[in-house]
């Protein structure tokens, strides 16, 4: 519904505009927004016209107004003052609020849409017949799960709702106390990196305006509305995993997370910032032969034609390279492993290898 | 404003990553202290443990004398600005800057005066009725940072704010950053890797790494006075040059000696290295590329100083040059004059003014004088 900062601003605007003070009442007499003080009394009064037939009444100095969406109470309204022109005034505030309460709904039916898109609970049939009646067209999007430990307020929610006003292909939504999706219209963003950037801009306007701590995760870009559910999946995805492998982040994507993204990671854990790429000749003839030999120095020296001290002491430089002794099992397994790794990641940039090109 | 405490600040993550080490620093009301350091070195989580943004795993933080670790960053009088801030595309500079108390509910007439005042401080008066999009970079930059001033908090966090700037505009933003400290006289605690951003902004610099505090002083003294290696290092541009040599001591006095140089110290700091036990052992040489010249005059002024080195590359700077050079291997920058004749491949001979020189214990890095 209308938030209340909404409606005080409203009230304020057609305050300027007519010289009448007005308040709002929800459908429980509770004073949402108001540009003057009403006395205690009110809120019975409020409640005693909601219960009555009267669709406008003069009580207390005020006149008061219901205002209905599809044929339900939705608010009360207060103009202060009792002459003419205070009437009219209030009506055409009741009417102006009406419009606006009535344009908010659509755009509460706007978040369910989403919701349902993002959880594909809807059929593909009524998911387009749905779309059809709230304009919402196809278009290239990626959704972005907006999570804060601490629970999203209205400031926040603002917040994210307001940075996507302008463009109406941008959909948001709450999902629950603490989370918040947005189907962001990516048609016009072909790098990734403008979509890292735009998860990061999230995170910190969130930060500033509203001072809450969010994590913000995201999926592949879906081309249809079908599609979003799997984008959800992703972005959620990419917000547990991202927790766990970076934890220090605040944004993280679900394509870093593929395959080659947790290689990356795993080749950091062991070689740190310096992953080597490839080794010279006799580097790389000489780990050959000490693992196809089971680490045996005698026999390795042996079969490389070199003296036993010679080959300790290329052992020990590559030790020095690469942080790992592989003389001991555990180095030496895991300089297997992270090898193998390497040469899969160097396979997936080039699909075609020389044939000289040899992995160790 | 406010005066800060924090005291033995430790931030781990759930996965075991140590982000911030047993942080303890006192903040002054109305300061203006940078936290610096390399990517990840925890300046940006101190930033938002300080903000409430991120939870304290322990220590405890005070603001004006209130220890404020379980407090909600809402109410801790705080405002922030971050280098990837958003402007709402649709709002006008005025509603961009009014939209954060809107949401709180602040009167309308209390806005209008709050907005007005801020865009005076910031020079945006002229902007207010236009829309984001018609705004430069520093425009734009300066209408966030009118967002957290309409706020009037107790302190200003800033977390890079002008990374996402060209270099010009960071330039004239640094300044106008500078100017509003002293008009808002508000406390500001402002993060960047940039040593040059932090050396010209901050009363105070605080430099981290891993996690951990390296030193809390004065720009001035920072750079004269680093205590340990990385400090000395991060400090300055180009980077101090570091050298190993042997410290010898013959006849009361103490020598430096590296490759085929010797250099002679003054007495207050051959006394430090006598004092440290360092005779017969090796030391860390460092000596700031604008403290070694290869000016005939530099040559007869510091003779005790004077080495050979070998060019290896030169860059005009446009009133200074740059001589790239090596000395046993190790290579080495010299700031002098632009008309220096050395040119690559040139041997030369240097003069380094030994009353600058700083020397490191080799093991633990740490300044033995300076």
């Amino acid at each position: 519904m209308l938030s209340d900062w909404k409606l005080q601003e409203m009230l304020e605007e057609i305050e300027e505009i007519s010289g009448v003070g007005m308040g709002i009442c929800n459908g429980r007499g509770e004073l949402l927004a108001a540009v003057f003080t009403p006395g205690e009394e009110i809120r019975e009064a409020v409640l005693q016209f909601i219960g009555s037939m009267a669709e406008s009444q003069k009580m207390l100095g005020c006149h008061f107004f219901k205002i209905f969406l599809d044929g339900e109470l939705e608010y009360v309204l207060l103009a202060q003052a009792d002459g003419a022109e205070a009437y009219l005034a209030g009506r055409m505030a009741a009417c102006q609020i009406r419009g606006v309460a009535g344009a908010c709904r659509e755009r509460l039916d706007e978040g369910a849409f989403l919701r349902d898109a993002l959880l594909g609970s809807l059929p593909e049939a009524d998911l387009l017949c749905r779309a059809k009646r709230l304009h919402i067209g196809n278009a290239q999007r990626v959704v972005f799960v907006i999570e804060a430990a601490g629970g999203l307020d209205e400031i926040a929610m603002e917040t994210v709702r307001m940075m996507f006003a302008a463009d109406s292909r941008d959909l948001v939504t709450e999902l629950d106390g603490t989370t918040a999706a947005l189907a962001k219209d990516v048609g016009r963003m072909k790098d990734g990196r403008e979509l890292a950037e735009l998860a990061e801009m999230i995170v910190d306007t969130l930060r500033a305006e509203a001072l809450v701590n969010a994590r913000v995760g995201y999926g592949g870009r879906a081309k249809s509305l079908r599609e979003l559910s799997r984008s959800y999946e992703e972005a959620r995805t990419a917000l547990e995993v991202g927790g766990v492998f970076y934890a220090g982040r605040s944004a993280v994507s679900y394509g870093e997370l593929g395959p080659a993204g947790l290689c990356e990671i795993f080749l950091r854990e062991v070689f740190g910032e310096n992953v080597p790429e490839r080794f010279d000749e006799e580097t790389a003839v000489t780990i050959r032969t000490f693992f196809a030999n089971n680490l045996n120095i005698s026999e390795t020296a042996r079969q490389l034609y070199v003296h036993r001290n010679t080959l300790v002491y290329r052992l020990e430089r590559i030790e020095r390279e690469l942080g790992l002794d592989i003389r001991k099992f555990e180095d030496a397994m895991l300089f297997q492993i992270a090898w193998m790794v390497i040469a899969h990641l160097e396979r997936q940039k080039a699909p075609i290898r020389k044939p000289q090109e040899k992995p160790i | 404003m406010a005066s800060l405490s924090l005291r033995n600040i430790c931030k781990k993550y759930p996965n075991g990553f140590e982000a911030v080490k047993d942080f303890s620093l006192e903040i002054e009301d109305q300061e203006f202290i940078i936290f610096v350091g390399p990517s990840g070195c925890g300046k940006s989580t101190t930033l938002r443990m300080i903000a409430g943004l991120e939870e304290i795993t322990s220590g405890e933080l005070a603001i004006d004398g209130k220890v404020v670790n379980d407090v909600e960053p809402k109410d801790r009088d705080i405002a922030m600005v971050f280098q990837n801030y958003a402007l709402y595309p649709h709002m006008t500079v005025f509603d961009n800057m009014a939209f954060g108390l809107k949401l709180r509910k602040v009167p309308k007439a209390e806005i209008k005066k709050k907005v007005e005042e801020a865009a005076k401080i910031l020079g945006i008066e002229d902007l207010l009725d236009r829309k984001p999009k018609a705004l430069s970079g520093g425009q734009r930059q300066r209408v966030a940072m009118g967002q957290a001033i309409v706020r009037e908090p107790k302190v200003f966090l800033m977390d890079e704010p002008l990374s996402n700037l060209d270099a010009k505009l960071r330039v004239q933003m640094r300044s106008e950053i500078a100017s509003l400290h002293q008009r808002l006289g508000a406390t500001i605690i402002y993060v960047t890797h940039d040593q040059v951003e932090a050396m010209t902004l901050g009363t105070r610099i605080v430099v981290l790494k891993d996690g951990v505090i390296q030193q809390v002083d004065s720009p001035q003294k920072l750079y004269r006075e680093p205590d340990n290696l990385f400090v000395a290092g991060f400090i300055g541009s180009p980077q101090m040059n570091f050298l190993d040599a042997s410290c010898v001591v013959e006849g009361g006095r103490v020598f430096l000696k590296f490759a085929e140089n010797t250099i002679a110290l003054p007495p207050e700091k051959g006394e430090k290295l006598i004092a440290g036990g360092y005779g017969g052992k090796t030391v860390v040489l460092g000596v700031r590329p604008e403290d070694v010249d290869d000016a005939p005059g530099a040559l007869e002024e510091h003779k005790e100083g004077v080495f050979c080195a070998k060019v290896t590359g030169y860059e005009l700077l446009g009133s200074e040059a740059l001589l790239y050079y090596t000395v046993g291997g190790t290579g080495m920058t010299a700031k002098v004059d632009a008309s220096t004749s050395a040119r690559t491949g040139d041997s030369v001979r240097l003069a380094l003014e030994v009353g600058k020189i700083h020397i490191f214990d080799k093991e633990t890095g740490l300044a033995v004088a300076h």
